[in-house]
């Protein structure tokens, strides 16, 4: 379970992030829309203790993530690039973070199989680097590499952004079988409104660092959300 | 056109992170750039006034080592002059012909340091030789007309040699084969320049040729580099195949092993690490300093013996975090306690030490006591100033770029951050202090002790100055998180 407790973060004269109350309970599939600036990235940035809350605490399961390490056995994240090793080829990111979750060589093996598909060959026995792969393959390997030992909470920024139209497509019902399990937490920002509203069991849309919208994900839930953004255009 | 680029040099230039720094940096780095180009100077003179002495004419003995100098010149092109390609792809999609663009470049290549920094010789050279030497003016200047040529030659040589590994290594293995054979004293390298050069003094028709020569080259990089503007040409890196490596017996020492297998690809895979590397070897050869003046007492060689046992830790330890700085956020949010990812990045120093010290061996072969004294200041550099060093690398913020090369060498100097001065202290003086007072009371075996004791004491109260290590890296995590974003 995450707990938000009057998180705000605040640059210079800018108060970017002001939440008073959000819990996540275990086994949500939690979604974060926003426009650009809104404060997604910012949250889950103080969520994994990369920032320090202007004030207000994060806690993970009880643990605070900025008085404790404890937290980091749960969560597996994947933000942005600066989560990749550039240097490493796909398989050597794979069995490293394998190593550091407790996973080994052969298990890693294992798990990688059933994305298969998803990698379109381009990506184990490539012999390429990171560096050296296209954005969308590098963010293939960035969320993959973030699913292998069997997190409890996993947090995605963006997924969907920069990926083609049938990767989308794989990704979203790659979450939505992995998000069946009930010991799994996740924690995905996106713009795509569709995708989200198709994931997600609850979604927040936050706009200048607030919380404007907390919903359980019904039928009504993308054209209430469309709605939103468009009246925010004509202001 | 022109005009309009060198505005943006001009702003690329005033808002570069050097140029922002505070205001101690930037004194650091003007003493820096004031140093380097007083040794030219200083060489100038050095060179004029020391000729008589040595039994030459000025112009003779600079002739018997341009040969070699421009060897050094080119070597060093090789590793930190590189295609600036990162500012040339935003300009090829607009109203700039490519004539325009490569010519750009061209200049930019040229205005750089390694181009202009012999100017800084050749000028009071050139004036002393006419003023003082009493030269014919002409001559001279011709001369040295023909010799910078030389020197823009080489860096036209390298602009189109760079890439091409094959001819690259060709050059430096006809280098190592010609500097051996000057060493069996099978041919005399610095006889054949002073005959090319000094020939070309007293034959002061034949300036003409590197003149050509230049011209010709000058003409033909033009157009190499237009040929290449193109991504998938010369202005994208090399992409070398990939293989997956792992070094197998590491991985029975758990998070520790896991975390060396991954600096050694490191230093394997960037361009950066490499050129790091390559500069902590290097120091393995300042102990050959001992035989100049100011090294002969032991105080010294105290000094002497920290860098030839400590320059990796100097090259690339100083750096440590840093190098990390493009996947920073994901090491922070690993399964794994900031301690263990320290003491994995402590190892390495260690292990960088102790190889250091054995290689330095090769220093007995001068003097048991000057190995004795390496020896001492390398289980001093063990027991400390691994520490040390690990405590500079909290207080290290600038980002590293592994795939540039010449950022490697360079940026260490740009770090002058009045902690990691001041950390310096217990590095270098303390040591040197200690063992040059303990050899001068009680003779040569217990001061060696008394350095490897220190050495002793601080590997025993590793947990402890762990505990404290990690304390300040926790204080500093954000401020180094957010600065490393910066980079990328």
């Amino acid at each position: 379970m995450i707990n938000i407790h009057n998180i705000s973060k605040i640059y210079g004269t800018a108060k970017v992030l002001n939440i008073q109350e959000l819990t996540i309970p275990k086994g949500e599939t939690f979604g974060l829309v926003g426009n650009n600036g809104a404060g997604k990235t910012t949250l889950f940035s103080l969520l994994l203790d990369l920032i320090e809350p202007s004030s207000g605490s994060i806690q993970i399961d009880g643990i605070q993530v900025n008085k404790s390490e404890n937290w980091k056995n749960k969560v597996s994240a994947f933000i942005d690039d600066s989560f990749l090793i550039g240097y490493l080829t796909p398989e050597e990111y794979f069995y490293f973070l394998g190593e550091l979750r407790g996973q080994n060589k052969a298990s890693v093996d294992e798990f990688l199989k059933q994305f298969e598909d998803l990698f379109n060959g381009e990506i184990l026995n490539a012999r390429k680097y990171i560096r050296d792969l296209s954005k969308g393959n590098q963010k293939k390997v960035g969320i993959v590499g973030a699913l292998i030992g069997n997190p409890e909470i996993i947090v995605l920024d963006e997924p969907f952004a920069n990926l083609d139209p049938s990767t989308q497509i794989k990704l979203k019902n790659l979450i939505k079988v992995l998000s069946q399990n009930a010991e799994v937490t996740f924690l995905i920002s996106s713009h795509d409104l569709a995708h989200t509203t198709e994931v997600c069991n609850r979604i927040v849309a936050i706009n200048k660092g607030v919380v404007v919208k907390d919903i359980s994900t019904n039928s009504e839930t993308l054209k209430e959300l469309e709605e939103y953004f468009a009246s925010q255009v004509s202001l | 056109m022109f005009l309009k680029f060198l505005q943006l040099e001009l702003k690329s230039f005033v808002r570069s992170p050097q140029f922002a720094a505070g205001i101690l940096m930037k004194i650091g780095m003007l003493f820096m750039y004031a140093y380097l180009a007083l040794i030219f100077v200083g060489g100038a003179f050095g060179v004029y006034f020391g000729a008589k002495k040595v039994g030459y004419e000025p112009i003779q003995l600079f002739s018997r080592i341009f040969l070699v100098y421009i060897a050094i010149d080119l070597l060093l092109k090789y590793f930190m002059q590189q295609l600036p390609a990162e500012n040339i792809k935003p300009f090829l999609t607009l109203k700039i012909s490519k004539n325009q663009v490569a010519g750009y470049t061209l200049v930019k290549i040229l205005v750089s340091f390694f181009s202009w920094a012999f100017l800084l010789f050749a000028i009071p050279f050139a004036a002393l030789l006419i003023f003082k030497g009493n030269l014919n003016l002409v001559a001279v200047l011709l001369y040295f007309a023909a010799c910078i040529s030389m020197v823009f030659i080489n860096t036209f040589v390298n602009t189109i040699i760079n890439k091409s590994d094959k001819l690259m290594y060709s050059l430096f293995g006809l280098m190592v084969i010609i500097g051996g054979l000057h060493y069996f004293e099978v041919i005399d390298v610095l006889a054949i320049s002073e005959c090319v050069f000094y020939g070309l003094y007293q034959n002061i028709g034949f300036f003409i040729i590197p003149i050509v020569v230049l011209l010709v080259l000058a003409i033909y990089t033009l157009s190499f580099i237009k040929k290449n503007l193109y991504l998938d040409r010369g202005l994208e890196m090399k992409k070398a195949a990939g293989k997956t490596e792992n070094i197998a017996f590491l991985n029975k020492y758990g998070t520790l092993g896991t975390f060396i297998n991954n600096d050694i690809r490191l230093i394997k895979r960037s361009k950066a690490a490499r050129s790091a590397l390559i500069g902590g070897v290097l120091f393995l050869f300042y102990g050959l300093l001992f035989f100049s003046k100011g090294y002969n007492t032991s105080f010294m060689q105290v000094f002497l013996g920290i860098f030839v046992t400590g320059g990796f830790n100097f090259m690339f330890g100083q750096r440590v975090p840093a190098w990390d700085s493009s996947y920073y956020p994901l090491m922070m949010t690993q399964n794994v306690p900031y301690k263990d990812f320290l003491k994995a990045k402590w190892a390495l120093f260690v292990i960088a030490i102790s190889v250091s010290m054995i290689l330095a061996v090769g220093y007995a072969f001068i003097s048991w006591e000057f190995y004795f004294t390496i020896f001492a200041a390398g289980l001093y550099n063990l027991g400390v100033n691994s520490y040390l060093t690990l405590l500079a690398g909290a207080y290290n913020k600038k980002p590293i770029d592994l795939n540039s090369a010449s950022k490697g060498f360079t940026s260490g100097q740009n770090n002058f951050n009045i902690k990691i001065l001041v950390l310096l202290l217990p590095q270098m003086v303390l040591p040197m202090a200690v063992f040059g007072a303990m050899k001068y009371f009680f003779g040569m075996t217990p001061a060696v002790m008394s350095l490897g004791i220190l050495g002793l004491i601080g590997f025993l109260l590793r947990d402890k100055i762990f505990n404290l290590i990690v304390k300040i890296y926790r204080t500093e995590k954000y401020s180094t998180i957010a600065a490393f974003k910066k980079g990328n």
